[in-house]
């Protein structure tokens, strides 16, 4: 059934492109995000597990 | 703020770790068990169900999806509830998850030694079983967002985002890749062919190490390093990097499995190109961990958890590194087929999952009893054995693997192979198959000690079944800092969060698989390629229940080497009429791709009964009770009628007309049986397989000579 759809397509080959394209767009607005993180916000989130103050356990 | 009171739910991770501890002695000791059967073939002692090719997907699952499954609820259930400052969502839910999973377990654990497998490689059990794994998983994944949304942390710790990617990413691929059409209860046929059902099984595979070995295990070693070093990981942008990188990649690596088969070059080579990229977000993640340690590696000479935990991040790096590695199609060349890979794996499995449990198991008793640990002393005597266990198993499994490939492609002076018995490659392993089991030996003895440290340990202490906290509940009103609105975004939703990592993992999958399963000609048909005739259709079962291509690839890859031994290189359309592909991943023995017609029946018949009668030296576990079973014939009619669904052409109504052709292919088979003398009557197992094996490659070789 899709099989007829699909294979209709031209140019399947550039698809893999597309993708490697796709991700490293996604990989550079990545870290240039996480480069720009505040600095106080990334140091708290990082301390989480070691934040346990509230255990009421010795 | 006034401070909520809760109470961390230790039950259910003590649960968890029992089972851990519980299932990995048995996953270990099956595994030396078949290790041993290599070495001596008759410790099956004539049972079927102790057979090496029936235990051996025993060992993969029980070590995969009991070990280190039960290890990995282990670590969620405790680690989640703190980073989250909440208790499990459902105490319920929690308990039917780990009953549940048990309860697979232990289906999984009858099941597969009967013979009641699919052939997939760690997708081996029958559809019910199948079904069930897919609820308790949701139950799990119900709890593991329930937990989220009522927390108290407004951040959500990078650990979970691990834990998340791999509650949605197992249960795609456990999904797609168990799609089966049932014959009966405890039987069912892939509803993918050939070359699409090898995509798809090496796409769930490999994904199987990333997602169920690896992902949740990186969301366990960015919790319990930090809290085992005291200090925070060495740094969370980095982690942020590590995850969107690594899942999105990881996806993609499965054709590497592939390389050189009968699988459209392009699926290759994107399979090569990512997991090559692997290595950048791997790494990553091994230099974030040990780099935790910064400034504290003095503690690491004396603390057996941290020893654990660098050499589990150190196994991971190696392991991550090679992976790539043997993607490159040079090197697959050598490696695949070959012990290589089982050294590779095993660096991962007791390296990295073994001793990131190990280490994670003496950090988490002894706060769970109160108390402190019974004998460091004990810890590090397990420590150095367990490390010498290793490299006990895998330095020889790499000499074998490299000798296995270098004997089997050297040719003599005059242009022949060298080596052209294939006994003369096995007997020359043998020494490293003995060692190999020394090596796990080892292993095993220092999870032994574990178990008595941690025992006494537990013994010394009093179990904190339901731990007291309080923490803030959060507030409606937030307002995120400067820079963060748009991870902010997508992190504080769960369920977008989820969404967004689904896209990522589903997109891998989707531009590989589409093509191939849409284009014809990526799987060229070739004309004289018949279906199975119902006699061979059952020995295929008989094959797949017994396990045979767990030793016996049925690959033949294009080179000298192996056209040389085996004969014609495998085609893609050769496959077509295949529910399920049995391409196999490993030669203990000989491919048998064009098997059909290179041995009398007689030699078969012989050789299935005690392969050492017709190859002295050989190290083939005999499999006497097929000469003595019926074939059940009972599905006969109904396997037909499910393959034409699945389009293989039999022709409408054949069901009616199939017993009779059984029968008399059957016939013919016992006449030229006796005719050679060997007594049989014709209604033997043993005779489906024959035919099945005498039919393998025959269609290709009729072809070649038509065309001549």
């Amino acid at each position: 059934m899709f099989q007829n759809v699909l294979s209709s397509i031209e140019n399947v080959g550039l698809l893999p492109s597309i993708t490697f394209l796709f991700f490293f767009g996604f990989f550079i607005v990545m870290v240039f995000f996480v480069l720009r993180m505040d600095k106080k916000s990334v140091k708290k989130m990082s301390e989480i597990p070691l934040d346990e103050p509230h255990s009421m356990n010795p | 703020m006034e401070l909520e009171r809760f109470e961390y739910d230790n039950k259910i991770v003590r649960k968890f770790l029992i089972a851990t501890i519980l299932w990995g002695t048995v996953g270990m000791l099956v595994g030396l068990l078949i290790a041993l059967q290599l070495v001596f073939p008759q410790l099956n002692f004539g049972i079927p169900i102790l057979t090496y090719s029936h235990l051996r997907a025993l060992h993969t699952n029980a070590v995969i999806f009991a070990f280190v499954g039960n290890g990995m609820f282990m670590g969620v259930y405790y680690s989640l509830q703190r980073v989250l400052k909440a208790r499990m969502y459902s105490n319920f839910l929690s308990q039917v998850h780990f009953w549940g999973w048990q309860l697979i377990i232990v289906c999984a654990a009858i099941t597969i030694p009967l013979g009641y497998i699919t052939s997939k490689e760690y997708a081996e059990l029958e559809w019910p079983i199948d079904i069930l794994i897919a609820l308790i998983w949701v139950v799990f994944g119900i709890n593991m967002f329930g937990t989220i949304i009522k927390r108290r942390e407004r951040h959500i710790f990078v650990a979970v985002w691990f834990y998340i990617a791999t509650v949605v990413t197992v249960a795609m691929l456990h999904i797609v890749n168990s799609l089966e059409m049932p014959v009966s209860f405890l039987k069912s046929y892939s509803v993918y062919a050939g070359v699409q059902d090898a995509l798809v099984q090496w796409w769930y595979g490999h994904n199987a190490v990333a997602f169920f070995l690896t992902t949740p295990y990186l969301g366990l070693m960015y919790y319990f390093m930090p809290k085992a070093a005291n200090r925070p990981v060495y740094s969370y942008r980095l982690s942020i990097i590590h995850f969107w990188s690594l899942i999105f990649l990881y996806i993609w690596a499965g054709p590497h499995h592939l390389l050189y088969t009968a699988l459209p070059d392009w699926a290759q080579s994107l399979g090569t190109v990512f997991s090559i990229m692997l290595i950048a977000p791997s790494w990553g993640g091994m230099v974030n961990g040990l780099l935790t340690l910064r400034g504290a590696w003095d503690k690491v000479r004396e603390d057996p958890v941290l020893k654990f935990m660098v050499v589990a991040v150190t196994a991971y790096g190696m392991a991550t590194l090679e992976g790539p590695l043997l993607s490159l199609k040079n090197v697959n060349a050598i490696s695949h087929f070959t012990n290589w890979t089982i050294a590779h794996v095993h660096v991962g499995a007791l390296g990295w999952n073994g001793f990131l449990t190990f280490g994670i198991l003496y950090w988490i008793i002894p706060k769970l009893w109160g108390t402190t640990l019974y004998s460091k002393k004990l810890a590090n005597t397990h420590f150095w054995i367990g490390t010498l266990g290793i490299i006990f198993y895998a330095v020889p499994m790499y000499w074998a693997g490299w000798m296995e490939a270098s004997m089997a492609k050297q040719f003599d002076a005059d242009g022949y192979l060298k080596y052209q018995n294939w006994l003369e490659i096995v007997t020359q392993i043998m020494p490293m198959y003995v060692t190999r089991a020394v090596g796990g030996s080892i292993y095993l003895a220092g999870v032994v000690i574990m178990i008595y440290n941690l025992w006494k340990t537990a013994g010394k202490g009093k179990f904190i079944g339901d731990e007291a906290a309080e923490a803030a509940p959060l507030t409606r009103e937030y307002t995120p800092s400067p820079g963060m609105h748009w991870h902010h975004a997508i992190e504080r939703t769960p369920v977008r969060f989820a969404l967004v990592a689904f896209v990522l993992v589903a997109i891998g999958g989707i531009v590989e698989m589409v093509p191939t399963f849409m284009i014809k000609s990526n799987i060229p048909t070739i004309s004289s390629v018949k279906p199975y005739t119902p006699l061979e259709l059952e020995g295929r079962d008989l094959y797949i229940r017994e396990g045979c291509n767990t030793c016996h690839s049925q690959m033949v890859r294009p080179f000298r080497s192996e056209t040389e031994r085996y004969g014609e290189y495998s085609k893609a359309g050769e496959f077509v009429y295949d529910h399920p592909f049995l391409w196999g991943s490993k030669r203990t023995g000989p491919d048998l791709a064009r098997e059909g017609g290179k041995y009398p029946n007689a030699w078969q018949y012989n050789h299935l009964m005690d392969p050492r009668t017709m190859s002295p030296g050989s190290i083939m576990p005999m499999y006497p009770w097929l000469g003595e079973n019926k074939l059940d014939l009972s599905l006969t009619k109904k396997k037909i009628s499910v393959m034409r669904e699945l389009g293989v052409p039999y022709a409408k109504g054949y069901e009616s007309q199939a017993e009779g052709d059984l029968k008399n292919q059957a016939a013919g088979i016992a006449k030229d049986l006796n005719d050679n003398g060997v007594p049989v009557n014709g209604d033997e197992e043993i005779i489906a397989l024959i035919a099945y094996l005498q039919r393998l490659g025959v269609d290709i070789k009729q072809a070649s000579t038509v065309s001549k």
